[in-house]
C-alpha cells in the first residue's frame, strides 16, 4: 500500500527536475557561484588577517642579523618595533585565528616544502638507495642522536644490557642529548638491548648484574667501569664495555 | 605486502559494519571499515597473544579470510539485495551541491598536503618513540601483545592503554611497512568521512561539508594528522559513538544504535581514560530510557559499549599484571591552588585565552567559541515564549554529553597522582589533558551545526542556494 501511494510522488519528482529549463540551471548555478565566491572571501579574507604572522620568521630573521653586523640601527629599530607590535596582538580576532596561518601555512604547505626539500637533499647523497638506508637518512634529519645511537648498536651485541646517566639539568636543558636519559625513550633506538639507569641497581637488580656496557653521556658514567681510562683519553660520548677495557676506544 | 594487509583491514571492517546494516554511502562504509577493520585487527592480535599464537603476517591473513569469509556467509542475502539496490545518484545540475564541492576539493588538497608530510616523515614525537611507535614495532617483532619490555618496565606509559592503537601500528610492521605512518593517515581520512556522514544524517550537504573543513581545520588536530601520537585517532572513534548515539536518539535508527554502541566500545578499547566518554554516553541513554522506557535497548548498549574495557582490565591485572587506578588520588579533596591551575587551563582552551603556555586560540581556533556563541544565542530565543520549549529539547543529549564527560574528564586530571605519573600536573594539562580535547571537538562543531540557530541558518542558506 506504501508503495502504491509513494510512486505517483517520485514519478512527479522526476517529471519536474527533467523539465528544467536553461536559465534555472543558469540561476541555479549563479546562486551557488555566489555562495562559494562569498565563502572564498571569508577565507582570503581570514588569510589576509593571518599575513602579519607570517611576516615574524623573516623579521626575525633579519633583526638578528642586522643586530649581529652592527650595521643600519634605524632599520633595526624598525624592524623590533614591528615585531613587538606582532606579539603583543592579543586581540581576540588574532587569537581565534592564528591557528589556522599555522595549520594551512606551516603545516600543509611548509610541511609539504619542507618534504620536499629533504626528499632534494636525500637523493643528492644518494641515500635512498635502499629502504634502510632512506630511513636512516630520515631519522639523522629529525633525531640529532640518531648517529650515536646506530654507534652504539654497532659496537655492542644484541643481548647487551646498558647502563645510561640520569639526567640531570644540565644534560635534559642540553638540546643534543633529546631524552637520552630516559630509557624508555633510548630504548626505541637500540633494542633488543636493554638498559637501565646509574644508580637504579636496586630497582632493577637483576639488569644490574647482567650489566654489559655503559653508555657515556656528556662525559658522564665513567664511574661504572671496572677499570680506569686516564681522563685526557676520556671521549665525550661513548659504549663501553664495563668489565674491561676496549682494544681501542671507538669515538662515535 | 602492506596493501594486502590494508585491503584485508578494509574488507574486514566492511564485511562487519554490513552486518550491522546494508544501508551506507560509499564515504560513510570507508570510514566505518576502516575504523572497525583496524580495531577488529587488534582484538584478532589480543587473542592470538592470549593463545599463545604468534603474531605474523600469515597467521593474520588466515585469520582475516576466514573471519571475512564467515561475516560474509552470514550476510550473503543482504549483501546480494544490498548491492542489486546500490544506485549512482543520478547525474543532474541540480543534484550538483557546488559550495560542498568547493570545500571537498579544499580538504582533499589540504588532507594530501599533511598526508605528504606525514608519510615522509618516521614518527619521532617523544611519546612515539618512547611507547608508541616502540610498542607497534616490538609486539610485530615479538610476534605478540606482551613483548619482552614489561618484563623491564621498559614498555612506556602506553603500555598499559588499550592495545587498539599500538597493535594498529604494529599491523603497519607486520605487513613489512618502514613506516607505521599509514596507519594515522588512515584514521585522519576516516574521522572526517565519518564526521562528514554523520552530518550530513542531521544538516545538509552544505553544512556537512563547511563543519567538517572547520573540524578538518582544528589548528593542533590538524597538526596531530602528521604525527605519530594517538590523540587523533581517539577523537575519531569518539566522534563516530558519540554523533551516532546523538543519532539514535532523536531518529530511533537501528543502524545508529549499533553503531553508536559498536564505535563506543572503541572508544575504550583506544584509551581508558577516555571511559568518560563511554560514561556520559550511557548518561544520555539512562536519560532516553527514563523518557521511552527501553530497557533492553539500554542494557545492550551498556554491556557492549562496556565489554571492551572489562577485557582490558582483566588483561592487565592477569598478565600485565598491573593496574591504573593506581595512577590517582582521590584523598586530595578540594585544593585551592590546584584548582584554580586546572580552571585557568580549561578557561583558555575553551574561550581563546591564554594560561602557562597554553594558547588556546592557537591550539583550538573558533571550535569551542563558536560553541558557547552559539550556546549563548540559543539561550537568547528563549526569551520568546513560543520557541521555550524547543529550545530547552534541542540537543539536549549533545549538551549533557558535553558536560558530563568533560567534567569527568577534568576530574581524572584532578585527581591525577603526580608521583604515580611521574609529571607535575600542570605538565600533564599542557600535554595530555591538551590533546585530550581533541575528543570535544566534534561533538563542539556537531551542536555548533545543529542547534536550532544553526539549522535555520542553514535552511536559510539551501533555500538560497537551490533557490526552491
Amino acid at each position: 500500500m506504501a508503495k502504491q501511494t509513494n510512486k505517483p510522488a517520485q514519478q512527479k519528482v522526476k517529471h519536474t527536475a527533467t523539465s528544467q529549463s536553461s536559465p534555472a540551471a543558469f540561476t541555479y548555478i549563479f546562486r551557488n557561484v555566489v555562495i562559494v565566491v562569498a565563502f572564498g572571501l571569508l577565507l582570503l579574507i581570514i588569510d589576509g588577517y593571518n599575513r602579519k604572522q607570517r611576516e615574524l620568521p623573516e623579521l626575525t630573521k633579519e633583526f638578528y642579523a642586522l643586530r649581529e653586523s652592527g650595521s643600519n640601527q634605524q632599520r633595526l629599530m624598525e624592524l623590533y618595533n614591528r615585531i613587538v607590535e606582532i606579539q603583543t596582538d592579543t586581540s581576540f580576532l588574532t587569537r581565534v585565528l592564528r591557528g589556522y596561518n599555522f595549520a594551512v601555512h606551516d603545516v600543509a604547505i611548509g610541511g609539504k616544502e619542507s618534504v620536499r626539500r629533504a626528499k632534494e637533499e636525500i637523493r643528492r647523497l644518494g641515500l635512498d638507495s635502499t629502504a634502510k638506508s632512506l630511513y636512516d637518512a630520515k631519522m639523522n634529519m629529525r633525531v640529532g642522536l640518531y648517529p650515536f645511537f646506530q654507534y652504539v648498536v654497532q659496537n655492542t651485541p644484541e643481548d647487551a644490557v646498558i647502563f645510561i646517566p640520569k639526567g640531570d639539568s644540565a644534560l635534559s636543558n642540553n638540546p643534543k642529548y633529546n631524552f637520552i636519559y630516559e630509557l624508555e625513550w633510548t630504548e626505541f633506538f637500540i633494542y633488543p638491548r636493554l638498559c637501565l639507569n646509574i644508580g637504579d641497581e636496586d630497582k632493577q637488580p637483576e639488569l644490574a648484574r647482567r650489566a654489559t656496557h655503559v653508555m657515556i653521556v656528556d662525559g658522564r658514567g665513567y664511574e661504572k667501569l671496572k677499570y680506569h681510562i686516564p681522563p685526557e683519553q676520556r671521549p665525550r660520548d661513548a659504549i663501553l664495555p664495563i668489565h674491561q677495557p676496549p682494544a681501542g676506544i671507538n669515538n662515535p | 605486502m602492506l596493501i594486502v594487509g590494508l585491503l584485508l583491514c578494509y574488507l574486514l571492517g566492511a564485511s562487519l559494519m554490513l552486518l550491522i546494516s546494508r544501508r551506507y554511502s560509499l564515504p560513510e562504509l570507508l570510514g566505518y571499515a576502516y575504523l572497525t577493520g583496524i580495531a577488529t585487527e587488534s582484538v584478532i592480535m589480543l587473542l592470538f597473544d592470549v593463545a599463545g599464537i604468534k603474531i605474523t603476517s600469515g597467521t593474520m591473513i588466515v585469520a582475516n579470510v576466514v573471519l571475512i569469509t564467515a561475516a560474509l556467509a552470514v550476510n550473503h542475502k543482504g549483501i546480494r539485495e544490498g548491492i542489486s539496490q546500490l544506485k549512482l545518484p543520478p547525474l543532474r545540475l541540480h543534484n550538483v551541491n557546488l559550495v560542498a564541492w568547493f570545500f571537498v576539493l579544499l580538504m582533499a588538497w589540504l588532507y594530501h598536503a599533511v598526508s605528504v608530510k606525514g608519510l615522509f616523515w618516521p614518527a619521532t614525537d617523544h611519546d612515539a618513540i618512547g611507547s608508541f611507535d616502540k610498542l607497534g614495532r616490538i609486539i610485530a617483532a615479538e610476534g605478540k601483545i606482551k613483548i619482552s619490555l614489561y618484563q623491564w618496565n621498559l614498555q612506556g606509559a602506553a603500555g598499559v592503554y588499550p592495545p587498539l592503537f599500538n597493535a594498529a601500528l604494529a599491523y603497519a610492521y607486520v605487513f613489512g611497512a618502514m613506516l607505521s605512518k599509514i596507519i594515522i593517515t588512515l584514521f585522519f581520512l576516516s574521522f572526517l568521512l565519518v564526521f562528514y556522514s554523520l552530518m550530513k544524517e542531521t544538516v545538509n550537504h552544505t553544512a556537512a561539508a563547511v563543519t567538517t573543513f572547520v573540524l578538518m581545520l582544528t589548528p593542533e588536530m590538524f597538526a596531530h594528522a602528521a604525527l605519530g601520537l594517538g590523540n587523533m585517532p581517539t577523537a575519531a572513534y569518539v566522534c563516530a559513538g558519540a554523533l551516532s548515539t546523538f543519532i539514535w536518539i532523536d531518529k530511533k535508527d537501528e543502524k545508529y544504535f549499533w553503531i553508536g554502541a559498536l564505535m563506543m566500545a572503541w572508544v575504550v578499547w583506544i584509551r581508558s581514560d577516555t571511559v568518560v566518554f563511554t560514561a556520559a554516553a550511557l548518561l544520555i541513554m539512562a536519560m532516553d530510557y527514563w523518557r521511552h522506557k527501553n530497557l533492553k535497548k539500554m542494557l545492550l548498549y551498556g554491556f557492549v559499549a562496556v565489554l571492551p574495557f572489562v577485557v582490558w582490565y582483566l588483561y592487565m591485572k592477569l598478565k600485565l599484571h598491573t593496574t591504573t587506578s593506581g595512577r590517582f588520588d582521590f584523598s586530595i579533596g578540594y585544593v585551592a591552588e590546584r584548582f584554580d591551575m586546572v580552571w585557568g587551563y580549561i578557561r583558555a582552551m575553551l574561550f581563546a585565552g591564554q594560561y602557562g603556555s597554553i594558547d588556546g586560540g592557537q591550539l583550538y581556533g573558533i571550535v569551542f567559541v563558536l560553541f558557547f556563541l552559539m550556546l549563548a544565542i540559543n539561550f537568547l530565543w528563549m526569551f520568546q515564549p513560543k520557541l521555550r520549549s524547543t529550545i530547552l529539547t534541542d540537543r539536549w543529549h549533545v549538551l549533557v554529553f558535553f558536560a558530563a564527560s568533560f567534567i569527568a574528564y577534568t576530574l581524572l586530571f584532578y585527581f591525577i597522582d603526580e608521583k604515580a605519573q611521574n609529571s607535575p600536573l600542570y605538565s600533564l594539562m599542557e600535554s595530555s589533558f591538551k590533546r585530550g580535547m581533541f575528543c570535544f571537538v566534534p561533538v563542539a562543531l556537531y551542536y555548533s551545526a545543529t542547534n536550532y540557530t544553526a539549522s535555520r541558518f542553514w535552511q536559510a542558506l539551501e533555500k538560497f542556494r537551490t533557490g526552491a
